[in-house]
Formats: structure tokens, C-alpha cells, sequence
């Protein structure tokens, strides 16, 4: 079905008017996650704010205690739960912290000074963790150290082999297992803000996925295509069958590639999908408009163009998160601050007017907000304040 | 536009922020009381449970009390709350579409209640479709389903086991009976069922 803007404002209408039925429903989250209906939806959100008159449902409130609760909250410590996510990951970031070779400037002029974040507080990283969701609804959760097999669906294997990685084993299942038969039998991977997970699916192929992202494939490929779907961000390395072509859908763009490795971005935030690609071959359709890639080649769709713009591009900067680093490259401050979000797993908020920063460098992602933010501060113009879960941007007060 | 009384004190309300920014708890309960309905409501419209409304909304004020110290510069505080409950609740709804049990707990919201009848009920066979409809939701409401249901606890006991509130504990509640209902009635000719039963909760 194809998604239009007026669908997609009667579908919202009947939804907040609760009268929609459970397909509606679906249909309108499909376009929640459609980088193309993100402002839409928050000019509706913003225009229905300002008018709305609360109801009686504020009566099922119990206020007192809340306000009880938030400020009586004060006195106890936060750093507790700090500590538990620090303490596992201490040893990645010994590690990793004095391999992280940083070179940062931009295009204003830079500041003498050495500025250090105002460290109230300061925010671990992201880490393995995502949820697996089984053709049946099963939840199982990935987070911990421990391995094995989790399941077993259409007679491939599902196991944990070590921190972050999922492996589907079809190698011994038996007897033929038709399409329709594993249509629906379909497994959702998907990681949180400050998550990130690795999978190896049934035909072999390498999928690296990024925070805040989930991947939907069957527990078997038995069909003529290999089709899997993609929120968010996934790096890919196919394996090689050219009787079996591989099409990944994300947003409104199809890929579809004969084995080969590229990089899929598709962050409703963002506002476009990007796909770069680093070996082999890929072919990109959106509606009637169709291009093939070569390797350091990407394909950008803007949210609400009906064209795909090609360019050239670094194709390590583009997927060294799988390597577990930032990279930016003349990167405006926003789209900085949008991965800091999303894998530090905070809220960033602007004071005053957005800074208009570029930012260019390459830092671990192990380390705390707090190295990452120092150094975009030494850049000048700006500062930094690490709240719990939050993170303030603001015009330094020095020069 | 009937919802405004009088033009916005802009200058008032950074004064309470600055104040606010100092520890100053009545100044926070002025703005607490000043936007805790429409927060609740805007939030509730958009995602249609008010047990994660009222998780949101409480993250929302929580941050800004515990950031307090960030507020002094705010140049519009009503945009500035606002902002932040958008943005708890643009994630809230991104998380939903990734998960298709959630839609369904969000749809199940938005039936409208209808009184239950009180009937004889075929207790086995509806206690499995039960659990069925029960390990759709999320461990955290499973547990407290248990706890009301299993161990008898009442929702004051719960809230206090669990650190939520009160009224937490009772939307979340309703929200769950809800959601059997509706599960049930789509899987089941039984419907009025241990209303009567569950209706001790």
C-alpha cells in the first residue's frame, strides 16, 4: 500500500479519535516509522498541545505522590545505577580509550583555551543488548554474558555464541521447508537506545545493527528471495547466491543485492535513507526510480522525494560504528548530537539558537559522554551540561 | 484556542525556573501544578494508556528537577517543557512501531469499556487462553498481574513492592484486564466470562 500525506492524516485523526480498528492501527505505526511523516507528525503534536483541554483522565492521577516522589528523589544518590552499567564494561574501556586516535576542527576559529565539560554527572556508553522477538511472539531478552542455544524454529537453530552475537544455524534442518510454510514465521531483532547486537542469519549473511533499530527475517530463507526489512541502521555482508537475490526494505526503498557488503541508515530522525556500499553490488528501487551501485557509492533518499541522489563517499567513515567508533567528517553538530543520542541512550536539548558547528574526527564508542563531549567543547563556541539522561547544549560563555 | 486563559507569563514563569534552579521546591510545585494535567493529557491522546502516560510525564518532571540547574538559561519555558515531553513520547511511539505486541496493546486501549455481565464461567479453558494473553505483555505487567492476582496483594502493597504509584498500579491494572478482555473476545466464544472473577481486581 502505498503511503500518501492525507492517509497518513486520516489515519492519525481516527487514531487519536480512537476509533480505528487494529490494522489501522498498524498502518499508522508503519508511517511512525517512516522518516518521511516524522515532522508531519510533530506539527500535528505541536498544533494539538497548544489546543487541547485536559480531561477527566487527570483524576486518575495521583499528583501527591508523584510530586512527593520526584523531589524526595533528590536525596538519594543516582551514581548507583551508573556504577552497574560502568563496572562490566571497564575493561573495554581501558582498552579501547588509548587506541582512540582523535583529531577534531572545524570550520570556526579555533579555541586556545582547553575547556572540560561541566561534569556534574557523566553517561556510560551503549553495550550488546537488543530484544529477539520468535515467529510465535516469544520475547527473549539479550543482555548478559550467557551462550546457548535459545530456540530452535523450522528447524533452524537459534544460538547466543558470545556477547552480542546471534547465529541462526539452517545447516542441518531437515526436510524442505516450503514458503508459505515460514512466511509467517518471521524473527524481529531489535536494539534499544544504547544497544547494538550482531546476527547471523540462516543463510549465512552478516548483519551488524545499530541503536535504536530492529530487523525482521525469517527463521528459514525458503523462497525465491531473500527478504528481510530494517528500522533504524545495519551493516551488511551477504553471502554470495545468485539463484537467492537479497532485498532489504527500509523506509521506502528497496535494496536489493547478490552478496556483497554495504551499510543501510534509516533513522526516522534523520530524515533520509542512506545506503552506502562497500563491495559487490547493489541495486537501489524507490517507486519508479532505480539505481545501481558500485563500491564507495551512496544512495540517499530524502524523506518525501520520490529520487535517489547518488554520491561519493568514505566508505569506512560511513561504517566504522561496527568497528565500534564514531566517525564524522565535516558532520554538523546536530546529526552529531542525534548518534550521541541514540547510543548513549539521552535526551539533547538545545538553549537558545542550534550552534552552526562541523564537527570532524574519530573517537571510540566505548568511552563516557563526558571525552567525547570535552573534545567537541574544545572546539569553541559551545558547552556542555550532562544531566541524568540529558544532555544541554549551549553558546559557551567565553570566547 | 479555549484552552489559554489571558496572554502566557513568560517573564513569571522564568522567574519561578530561576527560582527552581536554586532548589526551590514550591516554585517547582507552581510549575508542576501549572502543567501536569495538559502534559498528562497531551500524552495520553497520543498513546492511549495512561499507566505510560503517567511514566512519562513523571520521567519529564523528574528530569527537570533533577537538572535543575540547567534551567536558568531557558528562554521559553512552556516550549522547553513541552519539548521534552514530545520528545518522551516521539520515542515512546517509535519503540511501539517496532513492536507489533505493543500496537496491540495500544489498540486494545482505545476499546471503549463495556460492563461485564456476570455468568457461569468454564474456568480451565479460559485460564490457558488467559496466560496466553498474558505472555503477550511485558514482564513487568505479568508480575504485577501475579502479584494482584496470585499472591492476593492489594495495589497499595504492589506499589510499594514495586516503587510505582498507586495509581500506576491500578491504570496499569485496568489496562491489562483490558487487554484480556479484548483478547479474549477475539479468540473466544466465551466473553462474559470470569468478569465476575477478574472483576476482583
Amino acid at each position: 500500500m502505498s503511503q500518501t500525506k492525507e492517509q497518513f492524516e486520516a489515519l492519525l485523526s481516527k487514531y487519536l479519535d480512537k476509533s480505528c480498528s487494529l490494522n489501522e492501527v498498524k498502518e499508522l505505526f508503519s508511517y511512525v516509522g517512516n522518516p518521511e511523516y516524522q515532522e508531519r507528525l510533530e506539527i500535528v503534536m505541536d498544533k494539538h498541545y497548544k489546543t487541547l483541554v485536559p480531561g477527566a483522565e487527570v483524576h486518575d492521577v495521583d499528583w501527591e505522590e508523584m510530586f512527593n516522589s520526584i523531589v524526595d528523589d533528590r536525596k538519594k544518590t543516582k551514581v548507583r545505577s551508573l556504577w552497574s552499567r560502568v563496572i562490566p564494561i571497564a575493561a573495554a574501556i581501558i582498552v579501547v580509550v588509548s587506541a582512540g586516535m582523535l583529531i577534531w576542527g572545524n570550520q570556526q576559529e579555533k579555541n586556545q583555551k582547553t575547556q572540560t565539560a561541566s561534569i556534574k554527572k557523566d553517561i556510560a556508553p551503549g553495550g550488546n543488548k537488543a530484544i529477539l522477538k520468535l515467529a510465535d511472539g516469544t520475547e527473549i531478552v539479550l543482555d548478559g554474558h550467557s551462550t546457548g542455544m535459545l530456540a530452535n524454529e523450522d528447524g533452524t537453530k537459534i544460538s547466543k555464541t558470545a556477547d552480542g552475537m546471534l547465529l541462526y544455524d539452517a545447516t542441518k534442518s531437515t526436510g524442505h521447508v516450503t514458503a508459505a510454510a515460514t512466511e509467517n514465521h518471521i524473527n524481529t531483532l531489535s536494539t534499544p537506545s544504547g544497544g547494538q547486537y550482531m546476527l547471523i542469519l540462516p543463510d549465512k549473511t552478516k548483519v551488524w545493527l545499530n541503536a535504536e533499530s530492529s530487523i525482521s527475517y525469517p527463521s528459514v530463507f525458503a523462497g525465491e528471495e531473500r527478504n528481510v526489512s530494517l528500522i533504524g541502521e545495519a551493516y551488511f555482508e551477504v553471502s554470495k547466491d545468485k539463484q537467492h537475490p537479497f532485498k532489504v526494505k527500509a523506509g521506502a526503498a528497496e535494496v536489493k543485492v547478490l552478496g556483497t557488503h554495504f551499510n543501510i541508515m534509516s533513522y526516522a530522525q534523520e530524515g533520509q535513507t542512506q545506503v552506502s556500499l562497500a563491495e559487490g553490488s547493489v541495486r537501489v528501487d524507490l517507486g519508479n526510480d532505480s539505481k545501481v551501485l558500485s563500491p564507495g557509492q551512496q544512495a540517499s533518499i530524502k524523506a518525501g522525494s520520490t529520487h535517489i541522489t547518488l554520491r561519493n563517499v568514505d566508505i569506512d567513515e560511513v561504517t566504522n560504528w561496527k568497528n565500534g567508533l564514531f566517525q564524522f567528517d565535516n558532520t554538523p553538530l546536530e546529526q552529531v548530537m542525534r548518534q550521541i543520542e541514540r547510543w548513549y541512550s539521552v535526551d539533547v536539548v538545545y538553549e537558545g539558537v542550534k550552534p552552526d558547528l562541523y564537527i570532524t574526527g574519530m573517537i571510540s564508542r566505548s568511552n563516557n559522554v563526558s571525552k567525547i563531549l570535552t573534545l567537541i567543547e574544545e572546539t569553541g563556541g559551545i558547552e556542555f551540561e550532562i544531566g541524568d539522561k540529558q544532555i544541554v547544549v549551549k553558546k559557551s560563555k567565553r570566547r | 484556542m479555549a484552552a489559554q486563559i489571558g496572554t502566557y507569563d513568560l517573564a513569571g514563569e522564568k522567574l519561578l525556573l530561576q527560582q527552581i534552579a536554586m532548589g526551590d521546591e514550591t516554585a517547582f510545585k507552581s510549575i508542576f501544578d501549572a502543567y501536569k494535567a495538559r502534559t498528562f493529557t497531551f500524552v495520553v491522546n497520543f498513546i492511549h494508556s495512561k499507566a505510560d502516560a503517567e511514566e512519562i510525564v513523571q520521567d519529564t518532571f523528574m528530569s527537570l528537577w533533577q537538572n535543575r540547574n540547567t534551567l536558568t538559561t531557558v528562554e521559553h519555558p512552556r516550549n522547553y517543557i513541552y519539548t521534552v515531553v514530545r520528545n518522551k513520547t516521539m520515542r515512546y511511539l517509535s519503540n511501539v512501531a517496532r513492536d507489533e505486541k505493543m500496537m496491540k496493546v495500544v489498540w486494545a486501549n482505545m476499546q471503549v469499556e463495556v460492563n461485564p455481565t456476570e455468568e457461569a464461567m468454564q474456568m480451565r479453558e479460559s485460564k490457558e487462553l488467559i496466560n496466553k494473553a498474558l505472555s503477550m505483555l511485558s514482564e513487568q505487567k505479568q508480575m504485577i498481574f501475579r502479584m494482584c492476582r496470585e499472591q492476593g496483594m492489594s495495589h497499595e502493597n504492589i506499589a510499594l513492592e514495586t516503587g510505582l504509584s498507586k495509581s500506576r498500579v491500578k491504570n496499569i491494572m485496568v489496562e491489562i484486564l483490558k487487554y484480556i478482555k479484548v483478547f479474549l473476545s477475539r479468540n473466544s466464544l466465551i466473553i462474559g466470562l470470569f468478569w465476575s472473577f477478574l472483576s476482583f481486581f
